[in-house]
């Protein structure tokens, strides 16, 4: 569908705009970006589900992931400001916090089977794991 | 697909489109604290967008 391309192609810009920055302000980031992309994921589960293209069984385990992500979005973002405020600038604190992130955050691969679900989450799934990308492709020492 | 579902779902997610764009732009002259209190707001919004979600 031409829409999912135009979010992709938008999240891709998201992840390549401005230049590499200190972890801690590229983890904030990333994490906000996640928080955009589930924002953007509710209203289009919600378009879909209105116009028929899912049912409430799928519209239910999308929400279900959503709501996954978003717990493990606001626990990242705290363990990304408590990493800051104990004084750690290097990459490898943040990585691994990001690591634990995108691990508590993975979509199940049950519900990406299904492509209606996959095409909703997709670019959710691509925040999540840019995260760590963007985190390892920071400024800083290791 | 009814033609008018179609228009409607391309027009949800090119608004999608337009407030990722909207995100880029709004990050770039905003403060790591300012973007994380953001992101908390955004994410509290999630939370009930998705109960709303949930009981369409």
């Amino acid at each position: 569908m031409p829409g999912r391309k135009f979010v992709l192609v938008a999240l891709a810009a998201l992840f390549l705009s401005g230049c590499p920055k200190d972890p801690y302000r590229t983890a904030i980031q990333g994490s906000s970006d996640v928080s955009q992309a589930v924002s953007s994921a509710v209203k289009i589960t919600a378009s879909y589900y209105s116009t028929g293209k899912l049912n409430d069984q799928k519209k239910a385990a999308v929400a279900g992931e959503l709501n996954t992500v978003t717990d493990c979005n606001m626990t990242f973002r705290k363990a990304v400001v408590d990493v800051h405020n104990s004084g750690q600038v290097g990459i490898a604190a943040y990585l691994s916090v990001a690591d634990s992130f995108v691990h508590c955050a993975q979509i199940s691969p049950q519900v990406m089977g299904d492509p209606t679900a996959a095409n909703i989450l997709k670019s959710v799934d691509a925040a999540i794991n840019g995260v760590s990308l963007a985190v390892a492709n920071a400024k800083g020492k290791n | 697909m009814d033609p008018n579902l179609i228009v409607n779902l391309a027009l949800t997610a090119l608004n999608e489109v337009l407030s990722i764009i909207a995100h880029i732009k709004a990050q770039s002259g905003m403060t790591t604290e300012q973007i994380a209190d953001l992101a908390d707001q955004q994410d509290l919004a999630n939370k009930d967008a998705i109960k709303a979600l949930l009981s369409l």
